[in-house]
Parts: C-alpha cells; structure tokens; sequence
C-alpha cells in the first residue's frame, strides 16, 4: 500500500470514530492533511483546466457547419434552422479533414458571432475543435444502435447523459466524477480541493472531496460569526456535538458546515489579495462573470498551495427545443465573448500556456428541425482553447450529415466518432496524469485504440 | 370540476392505517413534528385545535378550507419591467405562505412545483408571463386535492407547463410545413419526471432488476417519439390554424397570448396516423384529445407512477429516506384509496402524513428543511404581523440577488428542480442514503444562508438597531422574553416550536452556558438574549435536520 493510501484511509477511520478524544485526533487530522499535501510536489509546474458546462445540450452542429458541397446536405436537413452560407465563417484548419466547414457568424445586433472563436482558431492558434464527441461505451457504428448493452444507458436523457460525461465511466452507481477521482489520485492540498466550481455542486468534481463552491458575488463571508466569538465558540459546540450524534443525516450536515467555514475564510483571505485586472468583464454575461473568478483564482494558485487546478462554469439554456432561431445565436455568442474575456486575462496573468479551456454539454442535437428548434441527440462538437492547445485544427472525424446516412442514429442524432472519454483523458494527459492514472479513471477507454487524441502539446 | 371534488370528499374521511394516532392526545412536539411536514411552520396558535380534533380531522378540514389563490388579475398590468413581475410574484408567494389558512394546500402546492417543474430561471417567456406562473401554482394547489390524472391533464394542457417544455406549438411531422419531426420535449419529460420515470420499479419504489442485477428501463426512444406525435396540435386558447401559421414567423410568438385558460387543440397540426405508446395500440382518426387522454391514462396506469409519485411526495414532506415499506403503503394508497379510487391524492398525502414511519419520533433520519422552509418556519414561528396596503397589498417580501438562499419558488436552475431526488454526498450514498436538499450545502449557499437567519434573528437586537434590506418582517420575541430568568423554560419552549422536541442534552448544556456567558459577562438584554439563543439554534445542524 502507498504512503499516501493508508493516511487515507487512517484518517477515514478516524472520522468515522467519533469525538472520543478530540484533541489527539484532530492532531491526527492535521498530521494526515499535511502528509496527503506533500505528494502534491510531484508537480512543480502550475496547471489548471477550466471546464464550460453548455446546460441543456448545445447544437454545435449549427456552431461548426460544412461550406462545401456538403453544406446543401446541412441544409437539407436543417430547414429553417440552416444558418445561411453568407453568415459562415470560414476556419481552415491545418489538415483537411472531410469537408470544408466554418463557424456560425449570424449576426446579433449587428455584428456577426463566433469571431473571438475564428480569430483564436485561424490566426492565433490557440483553439482546436473536437468533432462528433460523445458519450461511448465502445467505437459505435449503426449496426449497434439496437443493442442496448453496446450503448451508454439512457441516451438522449439530460440527467444521465450529463452524468456520463462526468463520471468518465458508464457504472452509474459510481457516485464520483473524474475530476473528483483525479483530485483523490494526486492529493492536493492540505486545506481545499484542488476542484472549484463557480456554479454549484456537481458530480464532475465530487470524490473523496467536493469543489469549493464560489457565486456570482465570488466568496462570501460568514457575517455573524466572528472567530473567537461566543457565537463561533458556541456553534463549534453544537457542531461537535452534533457529529457525534446518531442521526447521519445531521451528523453530515455538521461535518460539511466546519468544513464549509474554514475553507471560506481561507479562499477569502487569498482572494482579497488577488490582483484587479485592465481588463473589462464583458456586462450581460454570466459566464464571463463566472470565468473573472476562475482568472483570480488561478493568479492566487500559489497562495492557495495549489499546482494543480480545475474549474467548472456553467451555461444553461441551450435545450432549444423552440424559438432555437433566436436563442442560440444569442447563447453562442455569449460564449464566444467569455472565450475572448478569458483569453485576454490569461494572457495579463501570463498563464496562457499553463490553462486549458475546454466545453463540455450532455449531448448535440437533432440534425433536423422540429420547427422551430432541435431535439436531443448525442454527437457533438468540442472547443478546446489555450496555449498549450495544437489550436488550428480539426480533431476526430466530422460526421457525414446525411439524414438516415452512417453516421446517424435517426432524425440526425449523431452516433459519436469520438468518446468523451478520449477527449476529456487528453487533457489529463497533458494536465500531467500517467497512462495508467488516465486508464484507471475512463475504464472503457480499453476498448479504443487512442486515449490521447494529440490536441495538447506535451 | 365539482363532480371529482365531491368524490374527494368521501374518500378523505376513509379510515387510514394510522388512524390510532388519533386516539391518544398528541403532545405538543408531536403536533409540531407534524405541522412542520404538512404546513409552511407551526405556531403556538395551532397546536391545541389540532389536538382537540386530531390528525385525520385537521387534513379534512384543510381540504375543505378555501383555496388561497396566488393568481391575482388586478396585477396583470401593474408592472412593465419583467425583473418587477418576478419581484411581485415572489412578494405574492412568501405573503401567502405565511398567512393563508389553507396551509396544507400551500405546502402540497410547492412540494408539486418541485415534482412537475416549470422555471422563469431561464426562460424569457416564462418571465413575461408572471401572471401566468402565479396561475400555474394555483393549478398544483386546485389539483393537488383532485386525483392523480386529472392533476396531470392539468399540468400538461396549462399553457405555462406548454411554453416550458414545449409542448405549446408542437405540430405533427408534414412535407408540407418543413416539420421533419414534432417536438419531444414534454414527451419525454412527462414520462422521466412526472409519470414513470426512467427504470421500472417495485411498489416499494425500489428498482426491478434483471437477470444480470442490472436495472430496466421503462420506455425507448421510439416510445419518446410516438408520444411527441400523440402529443401534437395544442396551442393558446384563443389561436386557429391562420393564427398559428402567423405566430410561426413572429419573434416573441408569446405576446399578449392567454396564459391563464388551458391549451386547446388546432387538429390540422395534429399527428392523425396510427401510434403505438408503451405496447398499446392508438388507433389513427383521434383528436388531439382523445389521443392525449388515452397516452396520459397509459401513464396513470402505468405500475411505475404509483410508487414513483409516492415516494417522491414523501420525500418533499417528510423525509429523504423513507423504507420501502412506507413508500409501498402509500403507493398501495394511490392505486386504492379503499373505495377503490385510483390516485386519490387526499388519499395519499393523507397516507404521507399519518403514517407511523412520519409520526415516529425513533427514526432519526428526516430532512434537511430546503431554504424556503426554513425561512417560513421561522417567521410563522415568532409571528410577523405586516399589514396589506392598497400600496403593498403583498407585504411579505424576501430575496433579491445578493440574498441569494439557493431557492426561489417556480425559479429551479432547470426541469430538475433545486436537487436531484437521488442526490447524496459521499458519506451518505456509501451508507446508502440520499439526501437531496444537500445539493444546496455548498460554500456560496450556506454563507448566504446563515447570513440572512443571522440577519433574521439578530438584527434590530444588536447595537445597529437598522433592520436589514432584502426581507420585510423581524421576529417578535416579545412572548419569550420573560423567560430569559428561567432559562430551562425558554429552551423548553423554543424546543417545542422549532425542533419539535429534538433538543438533546449537550445541545441545550451548550446553550445554557451561552445564555449564561452573556448575562454575567456581557450583561445582554432579555430581548437579545433571546435573539442570540433563536440564532444559534437555526443555524445548527440539530435544526436544520428535521426529523
């Protein structure tokens, strides 16, 4: 057994004893916390990722889509919803990769859309897309799909498919996320996750530990509970007490509440100390609101004893089931404005090449319209950004678009080319994870060829 | 709509399992205990008439007290903004639950709001139309008293419950009109959440397994598909084929619609051809109607929705964790309120609360109060008296951004509610328990939680004596006051009222030590101490689970 497993599991038990004697295991505590810290060092460099969650099941194939031939074969299929040809901007990638495609550049109040995305993809090479992702237990082609046990359980439903993506397997009583897992595996630091989330609880970044949660408003402060205070001696007495008490439910409560306050004080403290920037957060925008957080936490890494970082942003409204002419222009150029926010806060904070940006939604959509929007459906493609990306390019076979053609499930769902697994174990590759850390956390990556699918640079 | 009520009627006063409950005289934590599930709080005021007529006769008379509407006409046109209607609606809801007398509809209302979930969160129409979801809350509180299918066609055909998941517009697969597919939206939706959900299930809400222990899904995508085209053809009250092909064109297709009358069918749009739904036949010719009653009572009878309501219904009023034995009586209630009434939800909430698993004070599980509940227990517990005004004629008011608790009624981040019914953290899926309120325990939520119960209990005590911005009313703890000389009787009563008779001894050593320190030491006034004690209790884990 590891060093660094028995302290885990040492200190496991001793939560699970009680408060028998509490000053020698709260000494114990500190002793385990310290040890679990040290391990960390195995990484001197400084890294994080940043995770874009598209709530709802963003249809990127009306964010990348075909300017050849092709597109009559996109348009067919999209009706009404097919972004005409005028309003495409071209990307060239570094190597063809089956047909010619641009972003969507319809135009919102005048200006079209997706240019900060062009721009980091064509000239500054900074972002690289993944095409046809999705969840997959195994390479899937059309004679599979009606073999039930072949496929991910639940397709097309949100809750499942985004806990897939999120789990990294298809075992759904695992109750853990690869971030969460990986978090355990390289043991971060003494006092906090190496996990932040900057939109709730989320089972991406939940394993033995759960992510620092920061609102809209950054961290807040318990205001009543001044340290030293009769109210903070006290609560700290109803909380001890209250651990000990047989009642699970309150004794977790009591648990996560000590837990929520020391860690809020501390990420607090740093944060105050965390350098204002030049640059504007872009107004209307909670996604960039939600970035200008992850940029202050990543400038205070080391003061938060942190080499290793991860995030998790969100986005709701893409499940544009209606009114999909409308709302998803505006949704992606949302993103494509905190895209370029972020872009320019890690070049002020000199962390271009030490952050990788990249999205994550439960699902593409129907290639056909109902309508006036789209359906669930199950490939989709990815953006990856950063300085450490082989930006420019095209990763991962893009779909063929022919409605009831090979790559389709029905109605234009996407069987995916690439497994979620694939793209989110590249990353971690780079992040810094062994091959066999990398297989131990996507356990169906054993059944593709390729776990790095050569995005990142080493 | 008379005809079903009166049928509810007889079937409340069916004689349930735990009808000795009634024979003994409940004490006052029971009362409270039991208040606390089936009311937004209790109050001293309640206890003794509950006692007088027991459990059963308090739900019946409940049933039968006028409904309290949230829905009011007159503020249809009141406000411009759409950040004032949300204000409004929000002001309407938190003055409702404090003071109406149909607390028990009130509270089975919101519990159905976070069952079948609609959520101006993010939608734009939803936000223009407040008046609307204020009509839609009043639907679960009407129809949360009917049966369980009629529930249902209301919710489905409400033109709120249309906009949200998409139903409204749905038109059926036509060469003609460029419609490759129609929308699955709510097909899907009112099967994963509202009906049968995605595995099938033992009466006792647990899963069936196969062969292979593995779970079985209930339906397939085709089922998804066959339901979207039963499913077509329904729009706003008041729209006809040349209307509808007009609105397909407009950008807000939503202005000036009616919100309020539920959705009528413009059969043109509707899918006539031969659909097979969950392994039955549904014959080609139907309208809309007939095709949509005949899929919602596949539903209804379906043998998922009885355990599947059940157990979530229990999980929303009582506990997290209930046995499968608790969640099979109820179920075994929903399909047979004893006069053979399928899906009696009288019946059933009556099952919930009266059942010896909600009533036993061994159990010590409960649940963690959601943020709404522990802000109205609260305030019901040391009653806030605000006056309507022609001005404010809704006086109550609590939130505002910065005061963000995690949750505003009919304001989830999406369908799936606040929390997952199947949410735990680490510690309680390993011992195989959820807990789903939990979802809202996170460094952002609880400081702004504790926060404003620190606000709520202090302020206007402390030296700063200003009453703090984002909610209305301050706790009146003239009646407690007195007590602070006999601090034994103080913890005695504020045990009662607020944990139902939880306090154990270290919990209430601890306390007395801290109205102890602040009289000798401090030398605080009664009404602070008092203050100080109330804060220190709402903010500990030993309230927050209620049990």
């Amino acid at each position: 057994m590891k060093r660094r497993d028995f302290l885990k599991q040492a200190l496991a038990g001793t939560i699970g004893m009680g408060l028998a004697t509490p000053a020698s295991i709260l000494g114990q505590f500190t002793l385990a916390r310290s040890a679990m810290a040290s391990s960390q060092a195995s990484f001197t460099d400084h890294k994080a990722l940043v995770c874009i969650y598209l709530g709802g099941g963003n249809d990127s194939l009306n964010m990348v889509i075909p300017t050849d031939a092709t597109y009559s074969t996109y348009a067919k299929a999209k009706k009404s919803l097919a972004v005409a040809k005028s309003d495409l901007l071209p990307i060239v990638p570094l190597r063809s990769n089956t047909y010619a495609v641009g972003l969507n550049g319809t135009k919102v109040d005048g200006s079209p859309i997706l240019t900060g995305m062009q721009n980091l993809f064509s000239k500054k090479g900074q972002l690289g897309i993944i095409a046809n992702v999705g969840t997959l237990r195994q390479p899937t082609y059309k004679k599979d799909i009606g073999n039930l046990a072949a496929l991910p359980p639940q397709l097309f439903s949100h809750s499942d498919q985004t806990a897939h993506w999120m789990r990294g397997s298809l075992d759904i009583s695992q109750s853990s996320g690869w971030a969460g897992r990986m978090a355990d595996m390289i043991a971060d630091t003494a006092s906090i996750s190496m996990n932040f989330s900057i939109n709730g609880t989320n089972l991406l970044q939940t394993g033995l530990t759960t992510p620092f949660v920061l609102g809209n408003n950054g961290v807040t402060d318990f205001t009543a509970l001044q340290k030293g205070s009769l109210r903070q001696q006290t609560l700290d007495r109803l909380l001890h007490q209250a651990e000990s008490m047989n009642n699970p439910l309150v004794a977790e409560y009591a648990k996560s509440a000590e837990k929520i306050q020391a860690n809020v004080a501390f990420v607090k403290g740093v944060l105050d100390k965390a350098p204002t920037s030049g640059i504007a957060v872009p107004t209307d925008n909670p996604l960039a609101t939600q970035l200008s957080y992850v940029a202050q936490l990543i400038s205070q890494h080391q003061a938060l004893g942190q080499n290793r970082q991860c995030f998790f942003v969100k986005l709701n409204g893409w499940d544009t089931h209606d009114n999909q002419i409308d709302e998803h222009p505006a949704l992606l150029k949302q993103l494509d404005d905190a895209l370029w926010y972020f872009y320019r806060r890690m070049i002020e904070l000199k962390k271009l090449n030490s952050v990788a940006t990249f999205t994550m939604s439960e699902f593409g959509r129907t290639l056909t319209a109902n309508s006036d929007g789209t359906d669930h459906g199950w490939g989709g493609h990815h953006i990856v950004m950063g300085g450490a990306v082989n930006g420019g390019d095209i990763y991962g076979a893009l779909p063929d678009l022919t409605l009831n053609g090979p790559n389709d499930f029905g109605d234009g769902r996407m069987i995916p080319t690439t497994s979620a697994d694939q793209m989110n174990a590249t990353l971690l590759r780079w992040f810094g994870l062994t091959d066999s850390q990398v297989k131990e956390l996507f356990p169906n990556l054993a059944n593709f060829n390729a776990y790095n699918l050569g995005f990142m640079n080493a | 709509m008379k005809a079903p009520f009166k049928k509810v009627m007889l079937a409340a006063s069916v004689c349930l399992a735990f009808s000795s409950a009634n024979a003994a005289v409940m004490t006052d934590a029971q009362v409270v205990r039991f208040l606390d599930h089936a009311t937004y709080g209790a109050t001293w005021d309640d206890i003794t008439p509950l006692k007088n007529i027991g459990m059963n006769a308090w739900i019946d008379k409940q049933v039968r007290t006028a409904q309290c509407s949230h829905y009011d006409e007159t503020t249809k046109e009141r406000f411009s903004k759409i950040g004032e209607q949300m204000m409004f609606r929000d002001k309407i809801w938190w003055t409702k639950s404090m003071t109406c007398n149909d607390q028990l509809r009130q509270r089975v209302a919101l519990a159905l709001s976070e069952i079948f979930v609609v959520s101006d969160a993010n939608s734009g129409t939803l936000r223009r139309h407040e008046d609307g979801m204020e009509h839609y809350y009043d639907t679960l509180g009407t129809y949360g008293f009917y049966y369980f299918n009629q529930l249902l066609k209301a919710v489905s055909l409400h033109p709120i419950m249309g906009s949200y998941l998409n139903m409204r517009g749905n038109e059926k697969a036509s060469a003609d009109n460029g419609n490759a597919r129609p929308d699955e939206n709510y097909a899907r939706e009112v099967m994963q959440l509202f009906t049968i959900g995605l595995v099938q299930l033992n009466m006792d809400g647990t899963p069936k397994l196969d062969a292979k222990g593995n779970t079985i899904p209930t339906y397939s995508q085709q089922d998804v598909s066959e339901l979207a085209r039963i499913l077509t053809g329904w729009t706003w009250h008041g729209i006809d084929k040349d209307k509808w092909e007009k609105l397909k064109g407009k950008i807000h297709p939503d202005a000036g619609q009616d919100f309020i009358s539920p959705m009528v069918a413009v059969e043109y749009y509707h899918d006539k051809g031969a659909k097979t739904f969950l392994g039955k036949k549904i014959p080609a010719g139907q309208t809309a109607e007939q095709d949509m009653d005949q899929a919602l009572t596949i539903l209804f009878n379906h043998p998922n929705t009885a355990p599947f309501i059940s157990k979530q219904l229990i999980q929303r009023l009582v506990k997290s964790n209930p046995s499968p034995a608790y969640v099979r009586r109820v179920a075994q209630v929903f399909n047979n309120d004893g006069n053979w009434g399928h899906g009696n939800m009288v019946a059933v909430i009556k099952a919930i609360l009266t059942d010896g698993e909600a009533l036993a004070e061994n159990d010590k599980q409960g649940k963690l109060a959601e943020p709404l509940l522990r802000v109205t227990q609260l305030w019901r517990a040391f009653p806030v008296h605000l006056e309507a005004t022609a001005d404010n004629p809704y006086p109550y008011y609590f939130n505002g951004v910065d005061t963000n608790i995690g949750q505003s009624p009919l304001s989830a981040p999406s369908v799936f509610n606040f929390f997952d019914p199947a949410y735990a953290p680490k510690d309680l899926k390993d011992q195989g328990l959820v807990a789903p309120e939990f979802q809202l325990l996170d460094e952002n939520l609880l400081a702004h939680m504790d926060n404003r119960l620190a606000a709520m209990a202090l302020m206007g005590y402390e030296d700063s004596g200003a009453d703090p911005s984002g909610f209305s009313g301050r706790l009146d703890y003239s009646s407690y006051t007195p007590l602070v000389d006999t601090p034994n009787l103080l913890l005695n009563r504020l045990d009662t009222l607020l944990m139902s008779g939880r306090m154990d001894a270290n919990m209430r050593g601890t306390l007395l030590d801290m109205v102890n320190d602040l009289k000798t030491k401090q030398h605080a006034t009664p009404a602070r101490i008092v203050a100080e004690v109330v804060h220190m209790i709402i903010i500990s884990p030993q309230y927050a689970i209620q049990w």
